[in-house]
This record gives structure tokens, C-alpha cells and sequence, in this order.
């Protein structure tokens, strides 16, 4: 029998809708299975692939285990879920969704903490002093650990916790937590703050492949489509097309140098036409630059996918598969 | 991937039992500790880097167990549970765990059998020495035939710095380094009286400062109460763990570090002493060079300690002639922060990669630290079975 290639889609929350939106997005809607196969679906168009709902945490764990080929799960919960995780998965491509930062926070009573050092300095001294251990609530235990390992931290005891962790300080169930945060006014609404050198990772939501999987040549057609459109999506995502002429040839060459653009269809001697690929980022920089170059009419479109020549993005996926 | 569960090697639980009836015969009582202990036990002894090598697993309250990775902690949980006042002579032998972690290749499944003995309400040098033979003696009976055998002493360290008569702020700081197992590093940046905020922004590193110095004049209560002003002021809930005099405390003890680094003498002596390791009686010449040099009074301490290696040097002679290796290390004893006198790690020279076969010492911090509100000399060793049975071949 022919296994699909399976992959897991977050089965509730705001990480559903934005990984249902992202897939629209790149032209692979997800079907959601009737009746009692409520629990899988598949994508309009494609055979072979078969998606499978599951909670976040679940999908970082079937990942390593092997179980599932592709899943859309945080950078944090597979760091946090999986030992040695980059031996594992590959973090193919970053979906620009689901932001959050694992971060160190404090009291703001504690006026004289600030960095790392400072806590270090503190937990020895609560140790010290009133022999206990600085309490650290959390769920990500194997991040802290490793974190607090680099900045050479030991006297310290991590308390699970499991929700609300922003409170456990103020509760008095911890000293201190380890928590995710997007803006970080729950943080500050329960008087923490983020230790300077605090932040452990930036995270957002991953399309993350297996290498622990097993994988046919069927799956790694479907994951080379899959990919392709991934990449199309990101592509046009992340850059804007910008139309001008005149300038002189030179200007082409020198904005793809200064201002990481492309040229997806090179330059022509024929016309005097142009046409860019700006990073969404430097698009107002490369504008003002052009019109001090005395180009015409300058044009902004937004793209809604680029097909690269190469697909870079599946190129460094099957590397990792061969390896 | 399913590890490779290790071959159950009965003579390993036989030669344990064995071990511990030969204890038994000597006076110590057996007892048998619940292998299942309170995780917090271990952890509050240790750090929390001690959990990701405990198995760990939920009691029917939700509460925090785990698989005993050792047998010296569940037995003095048994004397302060039972006879905390008496003195008392306990043996045992039976399975620990621990998660074996990547870095030791060719290490076992998590599973080990340990045999040991503790002493329990016995200060002195005497019971020391009566520990280490009868640790040599029992590794000797099982058949191990080359020793070496490791000695130190935790506490010298904390003598020289007593001795040094430097503040205690940095007492404290140097001792907590020395606990730890970046010894080097970290104690390199302590001495090089690095401050301690390095990787703070500047603001916040001015801000300590400034603090710092306004407190420096004041005393304990007026910086308590200048604290628990800035909070009011900042509209900061005084909320986590620590009070105001702490954190007043804090800095002005910063501002005192600031203000008197360590003198190039002492960080001088100090590096010079950590150096010194190898055979006891060059050891002792070296130590006693280095204090008469940086006029440091330590006579009493080093004669005491000089006495009890070069015994034990000779019971390795007596029974080993010249092939037993004795060796003195100012460092030795400090991967375990409960470690507090005399303590001693055999191993065999032809099997480094089974590093100790058995260790023990002098512990008097431990009691105090599982909660005794008095203090409870103890001293005690710890056989590792499997490690003796692969170096001896006795199992085969």
C-alpha cells in the first residue's frame, strides 16, 4: 500500500485558521474529511497527500517520532518537545504567523535585576540566604534548562506550570517564569518584566519536515509540489514587483546590488523597461534612490506567487533527506 | 529507536548483596530505602540540573516522584526520619537510576547497582580514615587489583579564603564557583573582578550604579526602606520572593565589589593554589611553600589533612607495594556542593573509562540541608557494582 504524504495541520486555535489561511494562500486549500474521518483531510487537487489534525504539541512530537512527514507547529514547541530537534526536522520555511517570544521575566520589583548575570547572582544568593532554591515557573522545561545552562545558572528549580504561568510569580508558586509573550503587556499587567538578555527564542510557526520519517519517491514528488508553492507564496509575500524605465542600464545592476532586489527577467537592450523584485523591506529606500536617478513612473504591485526557476527551498529539504 | 535494555547480569545484584552482608558483619545496619523518593529531595540537594538525569514520574496527588539516583540521600532521609539524635552505622545495596545522558558513550541503560555505607553522628578524622579502609578493603575483596586513588578536600578551599581575610561578598561569589563545574571560567571571570552585569544594557548597568552608591552610606534598614520608596514611586507591586533588604542588600554588596576588587595577591594565591594536584607529599610541599609565601596561616588545617592522606597513602602501600597510585587534588571534591572534609574517589588505572569505582567522604552540610534543624556530622562511600565487576571481571 502507498502511504500518503502526511501532513499535520494544527486542529484548533488561532494557529488553525492562520495555517487554513496559509495554505489557501498558496494555492493548497485544505478539504476537511466528513463524517467520522473528521480527524483528516486533504488538499483540493493534490493525490498522495493526506493532512491530519492534530494539537500542536502532538505534531512536534509525530515529527520526531517519524509519524507525520510535514507539520505547522511553533519553533518553540519543537525546540522545546524535541531533544537535538535540527537532527530531526528541518525548519523548511517560516510561515509569518504565530509570533511569539520565550522569554525570562522578573519582578519589576526586583529594580536590581537586569540581565542574566544579575539573576544568576540572585539565585545564588537566595540559596545562600534562605536556603531554598529560586523557583522558575514554567512549561518549557528543556528550554529553560538549556538556556540557564548557557548563562551557567544551577541554583534554580523549575515548577511546572501548565497555564496562567504569568501569574505564578504574584501568587507566589514562583519566583520567577518562563513564558511566551506576542506584546508582552500580560507580562507587564501581572508586574514582570523581561530580563534584558532574557529572550531564549523568536518564535513563529515553522513548516517543518521529518528526517526520521520514511519517505518514497511518491512523497518527495508531493513534497517537491508542496514546497514549490510554499516557496511561491513566500516569494510573493515577502517582495513587491517594481516597474520603471529609462535610468540608463546601469541603474537595474546597481539597485539589484544595493538593495538585495532581482531581476527575474534579467535586462534587456531591447527595452527600456524594468523590472524588480524588492524586498517588501527596502521597497521605500529603492523608490526614493530610483527618483534621484531620474526614472519615469515607478510601479508597485503586489505578487501573488512567484514560481523561481529553482525551487532552492526543496533543493535544501531533500539535501537534508539524503544526508 | 528502542535503546538496547542492558543483558540482566545477576551477579551484579549477587556481588552487591555480598558486599552489603560484609558490611552488615562489621556493624552497619542494612536498611532498604524505597527506590521510589521524592524528585524534590535530590533536586533542592543539587540544582535543577539533576532532573533531566532523574526518572521522574507522578504520584497519585499530582506529586513529583522519581527512580533514586542514589542510595546516600534515601539512606539519610531514613536517619532523619527515624534516629536523628543517635549516632548510627547504616549498609545497603540495591538499583539506582540514572538517565544516561549523550556525552558519556558506553555508558548503561540507566540502570546501576550501587553498594555503600554511611556513618551518621561521627565528626573526626578517625571515622574518615576508618571509612576509606574499609572501602579499599571491600573493592580489594571483590577482586580489584590495581587502585588509584584520588584525595581531596572541599573545605581547604573555603580555609584559604578565611584566611585571606577578604570580604565575605566575594568569599561567597569564589566559593560558588568553585562548586560549580565551569570551575575555570567562571572563577577566572570572578577573579578578574569582571562585574557581574556584563551582558546588561548600559542603562540599566548606570542605573545599578547610581543605586548602589546612594545606598552604599546608608545602613541595612534605611537601604530597605529606600527600596521599598523607589517601588512605591515606580508604582511597582512588591510582589516575588525576595524582600526590599535583600534587594538593598544586593546592591550594595555590588557597589561594594565595585569599590574593593580583589588585590592582585589573592587572585595570585588563589590560581596558584587551584594548580596544585599529584603526589601527596610533593602536594603538601607546594601548599605549604605557596602559604608561607603569601603569609598564610593554614598550619593547623594542612598537618591534620597531610596526616590523614599520607594514611591513607600507606594503606595502598601496605597492600598494593608500589604499583597503587596515590594522588592529592586542591580541586578534588567539589562536583558534589554537600562534600565538606576529607573525601576520596578510587579508581583503576588499567579502566579509565570506567572512571570512579567508588567514592565517598566526609558530607556534614547534607542533613541541614534535607531540613535537620541541628547539625549531623555524616561520612560515608558508595560502590559502584557494575563499574567494580567490569573492571575485575568477576561477573563473567
Amino acid at each position: 500500500m502507498n502511504v500518503p504524504l502526511t501532513i499535520a495541520v494544527p486542529s484548533k486555535g488561532r494557529l488553525q485558521e492562520n495555517a487554513n489561511s496559509f495554505f489557501a494562500r498558496a494555492g493548497l486549500p485544505i478539504l476537511k474529511g466528513g463524517g467520522s474521518r473528521t480527524y483528516t483531510g486533504a488538499i483540493k487537487g493534490f493525490e498522495g497527500i493526506e493532512i491530519a489534525f492534530l494539537s500542536a504539541s502532538e505534531i512536534s512530537k509525530n515529527l520526531a517520532d517519524g509519524k507525520v512527514h510535514v507539520g505547522i507547529t511553533g519553533e518553540d514547541l519543537l525546540r522545546e518537545n524535541i531533544p537535538h530537534a535540527d537532527d530531526c526536522v528541518e525548519l523548511a520555511a517560516p510561515l509569518g504567523f504565530g509570533y511569539a517570544n520565550v522569554v525570562v521575566a522578573v519582578p519589576q520589583a526586583w529594580i536590581d535585576v537586569a540581565s542574566m548575570a544579575d539573576l544568576d547572582d540572585v539565585s545564588a544568593g537566595m540559596f545562600a540566604r534562605q536556603a531554598r532554591r529560586m523557583r522558575v515557573a514554567t512549561k518549557y522545561f528543556n528550554l529553560t534548562r538549556a538556556f540557564f545552562d548557557s548563562h551557567g545558572i544551577v541554583d534554580y528549580k523549575i515548577v511546572e506550570s501548565l497555564g496562567a504561568t504569568e501569574g505564578a510569580s504574584a501568587a507566589g508558586s514562583a519566583d520567577i517564569i518562563v513564558d511566551i509573550t506576542t506584546t508582552g503587556s500580560t507580562l507587564a499587567a501581572n508586574a514582570l518584566k523581561i530580563v534584558d538578555d532574557g529572550i531564549i527564542l523568536k518564535s513563529q510557526a515553522n513548516l517543518a519536515v521529518s528526517l526520521n520519517a520514511d519517505w518514497t519517491a511518491e512523497n518527495r514528488t508531493a513534497l517537491e509540489a508542496v514546497l514549490e508553492r510554499v516557496a511561491a507564496e513566500a516569494c510573493a509575500r515577502d517582495n513587491r514587483e517594481i516597474r520603471f524605465s529609462g535610468g540608463g542600464p546601469e541603474v537595474g545592476q546597481e539597485a539589484v546590488k544595493r538593495f538585495g532586489c532581482s531581476a527575474p527577467f534579467g535586462f534587456s537592450d531591447q527595452s527600456d523597461l524594468r523590472t524588480l523584485h524588492c524586498p517588501r523591506s527596502s521597497l521605500y529606500d529603492l523608490v526614493s534612490w530610483l527618483r534621484s536617478n531620474d526614472v519615469g513612473t515607478i510601479s508597485v504591485t503586489h505578487l501573488e506567487y512567484v514560481f523561481e526557476e529553482r525551487n532552492a527551498l526543496f533543493d535544501r529539504v531533500a539535501k537534508r533527506l539524503d544526508a | 529507536m528502542t535503546p538496547q535494555l542492558k543483558k540482566p547480569q545477576l551477579s551484579i545484584a549477587a556481588l552487591a548483596r555480598n558486599l552489603r552482608d560484609r558490611f552488615a558483619e562489621a556493624g552497619f545496619t542494612p536498611v532498604e530505602p524505597p527506590i521510589l523518593q521524592p524528585a524534590d529531595a535530590f533536586i533542592d540537594m543539587s540544582g535543577e540540573n539533576i532532573r533531566r538525569r532523574l526518572f521522574v514520574v507522578q504520584g497519585a496527588q499530582g506529586e513529583e516522584l522519581c527512580l533514586r539516583p542514589d542510595l546516600t540521600i534515601p539512606v539519610a532521609r531514613i536517619h532523619l526520619e527515624t534516629t536523628p539524635d543517635k549516632t548510627a552505622r547504616y549498609c545497603y545495596a540495591g538499583p539506582s537510576f540514572r538517565r544516561v545522558i549523550d556525552d558519556e558513550a558506553g555508558a548503561t541503560f540507566g540502570e546501576f547497582y550501587q553498594a555503600g555505607f554511611e556513618a551518621f553522628g561521627f565528626a573526626g578524622a578517625e571515622t574518615d580514615m576508618e571509612i576509606l579502609r574499609f572501602a579499599i578493603d571491600a573493592v580489594k575483596s571483590a577482586g580489584l587489583k590495581n587502585l588509584r586513588l584520588c584525595l581531596g578536600d572541599p573545605d581547604l578551599f573555603r580555609a584559604l579564603l578565611e584566611a585571606l581575610e577578604i570580604p565575605d561578598f566575594w568569599r561567597n561569589r569564589l566559593l560558588r564557583h568553585f562548586w560549580r563545574k565551569d570551575l575555570s571560567d567562571g572563577l577566572e571571570q570572578a577573579l578578574a573582578g569582571s562585574k557581574n552585569s556584563i551582558d546588561g544594557s548600559p542603562e540599566a548597568e548606570a542605573g545599578h550604579e547610581a543605586m548602589g552608591k546612594a545606598l552604599s552610606i546608608l545602613d541595612q534598614e534605611a537601604g530597605a526602606a529606600l527600596v521599598r520608596e523607589v517601588l512605591a514611586l515606580g508604582g511597582i507591586e512588591p510582589v516575588g520572593g525576595r524582600s526590599a533588604e535583600e534587594i538593598a542588600e544586593r546592591f550594595m554588596e555590588r557597589a561594594a565589589m565595585n569599590a574593593a576588587p580583589l588585590s592582585d595577591r589573592v587572585v595570585g594565591v588563589i590560581r596558584a593554589f587551584l594548580e596544585i594536584d599529584g603526589e601527596p607529599e610533593e602536594a603538601f610541599a607546594a601548599l605549604r611553600a605557596l602559604f608561607a609565601k603569601s603569609h598564610v596561616d593554614l598550619e593547623g588545617y594542612l598537618t591534620r589533612l597531610e596526616a590523614q592522606t599520607l594514611s591513607a597513602q600507606k594503606a595502598i602501600r601496605e597492600t598494593d607495594g608500589d604499583t597503587g597510585i596515590v594522588e592529592f587534588d586542591t580541586k578534588f571534591g567539589r562536583n558534589l556542593e554537600y562534600y565538606s572534609g576529607f573525601v576520596f574517589e578510587i579508581s583503576d588505572p588499567s579502566h579509565p573509562e570506567l572512571r570512579q569505582i567508588a567514592g565517598g567522604g566526609r558530607y556534614d552540610r547534607l542533613m541541614t540541608g534535607l531540613g535537620s534543624k541541628k547539625e549531623i556530622p555524616a561520612t560515608g562511600c558508595a560502590i559502584y557494582v557494575d563499574r567494580l565487576i567490569a573492571a575485575t571481571g568477576s561477573g563473567s
